[in-house]
């Protein structure tokens, strides 16, 4: 890299810190501006400017821009920064209705020198790269189904958190981060062209859902099954991707609290009654991750992507899209929400 | 970094038949007496870091085996130079009748449990790694034709070598295209090196490794297999372990010493380090009797007879990098 890239992140939440971590890290790129409404959020040494007016990211001269907001300002900001020219990087989910992807995708046209990702670093953990490359491989055969189960503990500020009010964040669970299994439901196989769903806000009586149990079917008939949880009582992922000749168990996710549990990928291969081994109970290997690069090597991919000038060919606006358009299916499927209700 | 526990039905009787393994082994020490002669055998240091001190030392078959003080590395020394090595696998009794008797006999269960796994276990980093297909892949130092062999069926669009192999090609049968001499492996060409085995068997470890490594193109993969002395069934048997069979394992090196080579030649980031072996606990059964302080493993592996209490002990072994079987991935900066 012979430039230095100057950056900018909008909203030093959880995040906007994770990011600033990351940018920090990489070789040629540098933090100039954080605009954040709580200045106590920003620890540390300070050489960048600190602002509360997002105008200032959008008038300013950085080249990049992360915006790591709540979901009902990234539509909005995204869209501005790409008119100035800015590449941007999105947090998950990418707004609140598949309308809000729409409205970035236009303008992301309309803008075609600049880059356009969403966080969508779940494709980037080790065991799904490692579950990636063995389905790829075509060695298991193909994906007959994939099911999914994410959740989480809830918690003691959990009723106060903005990801409950409708208006701030567009959905509940789902919305939050069973959007990330789907786009792994997208990422694995693809092509989903119907869906039937229940969704329930039973246990919180919040406007939004807290359980969501998502079917999926595309045209090939591979299946794929998602309950999208907040109220597992603990931090819970797994994806178990079944295959023509065995299958993948993907279990825990590292995080900086390790509260998803250890990161495992667990391989197994059918066996048959005419083999030796014990029936429907085959050998299998687990594998164990110790180190989560997925939060540098998605922000490393989207610097590529601009330094080189490569189309963003993962965790692009089509991904965000084609997720978003299966939370917003789900949503009129089961009829819960009267937020979403476009035409699919 | 990744570590793997695996669960096999592999048993050893599959693979060493216990009356070919006798023969075998009275070969070997004839061959041992002929070969490796006082005059022809190199006094060396440990062969990772060059440490004089030693630990203890065993004599194994008219051959001693060292421990290095500092990662208790087992080495055998004095040793043979390379060229003596070479004659010994070309023109080896012993050798020959383990791949003309006991291979052929034990083929099928090595291919199904031991080479074809391993090579899928390869091909998952490979796919991982490398969008295309077509790969140079090369195999180091072989001692058989086995990987060779069955790598067709894994690497359907790659092309495989074999780099030194150490016995005789006429028997193989190999096309003496898809051999070559170590110099001439052209520089930064392979895509995946595969050294199963070769470190445990090579008279110079860290010249194997440099080699292997300039051979790759950058980003390129390393595929090892090796033995440790970290491992339980080493720890507890010492020198009663069936391990130490020279002039083949002619270097045992510890975990702490395995990373020290990597870490000392500075061209690898490790992507895996495992130890998915599942014969530590047999071997240790097997020899458990006269064994100094072994109450406690005749108690859990003997008297209970609760396969669970094995079973979860060989996971436990795995989990922490404590079993004597090891792989690796190593990635060229």
């Amino acid at each position: 890299m012979g430039r230095k890239f100057k950056c900018a992140i909008i909203g030093y939440g959880y995040m906007g810190e994770i990011r600033h971590r990351v940018i920090d890290k990489l070789e040629n790129t540098e933090v100039t501006i954080i605009c954040e409404l709580d200045f106590t959020k920003i620890k540390g040494p300070q050489s960048f400017e600190i602002v509360t007016d997002p105008t200032v990211v959008i008038e300013s001269n950085v080249d990049v821009v992360f915006i790591c907001t709540p979901n009902h300002l990234i539509p909005e900001l995204t869209v501005e920064c790409l008119k100035t020219g800015k590449h941007v990087f999105a947090e998950k989910p990418p707004g609140r209705t598949l309308e809000d992807i729409k409205y970035m995708i236009a303008a992301e046209k309309q803008n075609l020198d600049t880059k356009l990702m969403f966080g969508f670093n779940h494709r980037f953990h080790p065991g799904m790269m490692k579950a990636k490359a063995l389905v790829d491989s075509g060695n298991m055969g193909k994906v007959i189904a994939l099911r999914g189960l994410y959740g989480k503990s809830g918690g003691k500020n959990f009723s106060k958190s903005w990801r409950n009010d409708i208006n701030i964040s567009g959905g509940g669970i789902l919305l939050d981060q069973g959007i990330h299994m789907l786009d792994l439901f997208n990422y694995f196989l693809g092509g989903f062209t119907s869906v039937k769903s229940f969704l329930s806000n039973n246990q919180w009586s919040f406007d939004v859902e807290d359980n969501a149990v998502v079917v999926l079917k595309n045209e090939a008939g591979q299946l794929a099954m998602l309950h999208s949880s907040a109220t597992f009582w603990k931090h819970m992922f797994q994806l178990d991707i079944i295959l023509e000749f065995g299958y993948l168990k993907l279990e825990g996710l590292l995080s900086k609290t390790g509260s998803y549990g250890r990161e495992t990928l667990i391989i197994g291969n059918r066996q048959f009654e005419d083999e030796a081994e014990a029936v429907g109970n085959p050998s299998e290997e687990t594998i164990y991750f110790d180190t989560d690069l997925s939060w540098e090597l998605e922000v490393k991919k989207f610097f590529d992507c601009i330094l080189n000038n490569k189309k963003v060919e993962e965790c692009n606006s089509s991904d965000a899209y084609n997720a978003m358009k299966l939370v917003e299916w789900s949503y009129k499927d089961s009829g819960f929400s009267t937020y979403h209700q476009e035409e699919i | 970094m990744e570590r793997a526990i695996v669960h096999s039905d592999l048993t050893k009787n599959k693979i060493q038949p216990e009356l070919l393994l006798e023969k075998y082994i009275e070969l070997l020490n004839l061959d041992i007496q002929k070969f490796f002669t006082e005059e022809l055998l190199e006094k060396v240091f440990c062969p990772v870091s060059g440490e004089k001190a030693v630990s203890r030392s065993f004599i194994k078959m008219d051959m001693q085996y060292n421990f290095s003080k500092t990662h208790g590395n087992i080495y055998l020394s004095p040793r043979p130079s390379i060229n003596t090595l070479k004659q010994f696998y070309k023109d080896s009794e012993a050798r020959k009748f383990w791949l003309k008797d006991l291979w052929p006999k034990t083929q099928a269960a090595r291919k199904d449990k031991i080479i074809l796994p391993q090579l899928q276990w390869a091909n998952g980093f490979i796919s991982q790694y490398f969008q295309k297909k077509e790969i140079l892949l090369a195999e180091y130092y072989p001692n058989h034709w086995g990987y060779s062999n069955s790598a067709q069926e894994v690497f359907q669009e790659a092309k495989y070598f074999l780099v030194e192999p150490l016995f005789d090609p006429e028997i193989s049968g190999i096309p003496l295209n898809d051999l070559c001499l170590v110099e001439n492996v052209p520089q930064a060409s392979l895509d995946a090196v595969f050294l199963f085995e070769a470190l445990d068997r090579s008279t110079d470890p860290n010249e194997l490794l440099t080699k292997a490594s300039n051979s790759l193109k950058s980003g390129g993969l390393c595929f090892i297999t090796s033995l440790l002395s970290s491992g339980f069934e080493v720890q507890l048997l010492g020198e009663k372990s069936e391990i130490f069979v020279p002039p083949e394992r002619m270097n045992i090196l510890s975990f702490e010493g395995m990373n020290e080579l990597i870490k000392n030649l500075g061209h690898f980031e490790v992507l895996e380090f495992s130890t998915p072996g599942v014969f530590d606990i047999p071997n240790v059964v097997e020899s458990l009797n006269g064994l100094d302080n072994s109450s406690f493993f005749e108690y859990i592996f003997k008297k209970r007879q609760d396969i669970e209490i094995k079973n979860s002990f060989q996971d436990y072994l795995q989990m922490n990098r404590l079993g004597t079987f090891a792989r690796l991935v190593l990635r060229k900066k």
